[in-house]
């Protein structure tokens, strides 16, 4: 049983996600029964019994700046928990809104910034996943670079086209899966990142393979992921209605991307339940 | 020569008074009908005054969308009254095959002239000055493709908007989805603005983090907007702000924010 002290040392970020609970308990309930009419009483399950793992947040105040933006995209995320059951591989739906919401936060674009860095002169960006395309406006922002964002829902990539025109980015939206999309950059890849929350529906290890298969040499590999720290992530019951059975351990990742992708000089930055990793292919 | 008609709207329950010029008669002339309609518009309606090439009134009709042809196409001049606010266009010859329809103004002599075609439709434009011959064409066909898909619901003062708004864009940067654009202007009389609660609860809690991307002034306009007709909304702006209205309202459906909902 936790006490009261221990939520109070836990982060504003991990405290705005479990304030969304009530309203996720509230959306399985509704999602039940969409789900049994789909085939995918599964997925609502497996939600309902990550979340009776996961210790509730104590009554607090209010949060604010980033803190309550994160907890109202949770919310959001519940309230259409019947909606979210059948989200695939492509960045559509409610989890398109919910990644603008979440990349917009300050902790957020910093975490992406921090980690890309300088971009290499002559170098090309390539975010896959992309969803609404935040992680590229910032790397390509601060960097001045040019860059390619891939995703496979035609809506995303009209919403980065929108950001690219109105921001004067050279960044050009690609419909085209994360295998794919290093075929479309037309100079060698100084970034290759998975940082929107689009992302998490693929094997990071498998984005990792292709990353280090993509990348020139001395390039960096960027994601942000909910990962686990032995015990379950507090993001991990929405993702578990999404059909994503398992979160990646951190040391398991760790062992992949190191020791059988082959990157190295790995630095990593955790805040709340998401955890920044950076590897440059040697 | 040039003479006046008067014609009586029976919408309006009142006279109007036409110029005939040499430009109608000719388009009558060409005409495979012998006629040309002549447009004139009324608030929410058209009445269309049909002369055949000596000048003689054959007919008015009054429409809401669109007329439809079937057969023959039907042959529609546009006075030159209307073009008048235009900067680069002096003329247009715009065939909609899906409603059997040749509609055409000109309001002076052009500097070049292009031609786009999207499967039968086509669009020929005179600009009185040069410009980017490559993103001109990119409009132009944006234009034709939009027009095309909202024909179904398009107006003709709708068509002029959109006419206006493809004259002031020329000169800057078209997007993929610029089509789009031109399709919900030509329908905005037929589409209405509709909020999605729990989406616009959350995109209203970040609008402000993204103020660099898009005007928030507009956004947070086209939200107060819920349950009018997006031609509401747009009505009396100039052709760059019902630009940008029409863009912005793209974004926020594409977010799911609001829904722009067909009405018949």
């Amino acid at each position: 049983m936790r006490r009261l002290r221990d939520f109070a040392r836990e982060d504003p970020i991990t405290l705005a996600i479990k304030l969304a609970y009530a309203h996720l308990r509230e959306g399985l309930e509704k999602a039940e029964k969409r789900a049994r009419r789909l085939g995918l009483e599964d997925r609502v399950e497996d939600a309902w019994r990550v979340l009776e793992r996961i210790p509730s947040a104590p009554l607090v105040g209010p949060p604010s700046g980033d803190a309550e933006l994160v907890r109202r995209a949770f919310v959001y995320l519940a309230s259409r928990a019947d909606k979210l059951i059948e989200v695939g591989p492509r960045s559509e739906g409610p989890l398109r809104l919910f990644a603008e919401a979440l990349m917009t936060t300050t902790f957020y674009s910093d975490l992406i910034a921090s980690m890309v860095g300088k971009v290499p002169r002559g170098s090309a960006v390539l975010e896959v996943q992309a969803g609404p395309g935040v992680g590229s406006q910032v790397a390509l922002t601060r960097s001045g670079a040019s860059g390619v964002a891939a995703d496979q829902d035609p809506t995303s990539l009209e919403i980065i086209e929108e950001r690219a025109l109105r921001l004067n980015l050279d960044l050009r939206p690609v419909l085209a899966s994360y295998n794919d999309a290093p075929t479309y950059v037309g100079a060698p890849i100084g970034v290759f990142m998975a940082v929107s929350p689009t992302a998490w529906l693929v094997d990071i290890a498998s984005l990792a393979s292709r990353a280090h298969a993509a990348l020139e040499p001395g390039g960096v590999f960027v994601a942000i992921w909910p990962v686990r720290h032995r015990e379950p992530n507090p993001v991990e019951p929405f993702l578990r209605l999404m059909g994503i059975k398992r979160l990646p351990e951190w040391d398991e990742l760790l062992y992949q991307v190191v020791h059988l992708v082959g990157f190295r000089r790995v630095r990593t930055k955790r805040i709340g339940p998401f955890t920044a990793i950076r590897a440059q292919k040697p | 020569m040039v003479r006046v008609i008067r014609v009586y709207c029976p919408r309006c329950e009142r006279d109007y008074e036409t110029v005939v010029t040499d430009d109608y008669l000719r388009a009558a002339r060409e005409s495979a009908t012998g006629v040309t309609g002549i447009v004139d518009i009324h608030d929410d309606h058209a009445l269309i005054i049909f002369v055949d090439a000596q000048g003689h009134e054959r007919g008015v009709r009054v429409y809401t969308l669109l007329p439809r042809s079937i057969g023959v196409a039907q042959r529609l001049s546009i006075p030159e009254r209307y073009l008048e606010d235009l900067e680069r266009i002096v003329s247009i010859v715009l065939k909609l095959s899906s409603r059997g329809l040749i509609i055409e103004g000109s309001k002076g002599s052009s500097f070049f002239a292009l031609k786009v075609s999207e499967g039968e439709d086509e669009l020929e434009l005179s600009l009185g000055s040069s410009g980017d011959v490559k993103k001109i064409g990119e409009w132009s066909r944006a234009f034709l493709l939009g027009v095309a898909r909202g024909a179904e619901m398009a107006r003709l003062d709708t068509l002029l908007l959109s006419l206006r708004i493809l004259d002031a864009c020329l000169d800057r940067t078209p997007p993929s989805y610029a089509h789009q654009v031109f399709k919900l202007i030509v329908a905005s009389r037929n589409i209405t603005i509709r909020l999605n609660e729990e989406e616009s609860e959350l995109f209203e809690t970040y609008i402000s983090r993204i103020a660099d991307v898009y005007p928030r002034h507009h956004l947070v306009y086209v939200l107060r907007s819920s349950g009018s007709t997006f031609y509401e909304a747009i009505r009396d702006r100039d052709p760059l702000t019902v630009y940008e209205l029409a863009d912005c309202a793209l974004a926020l459906k594409r977010r799911g924010v609001i829904e722009l909902e067909e009405t018949s």
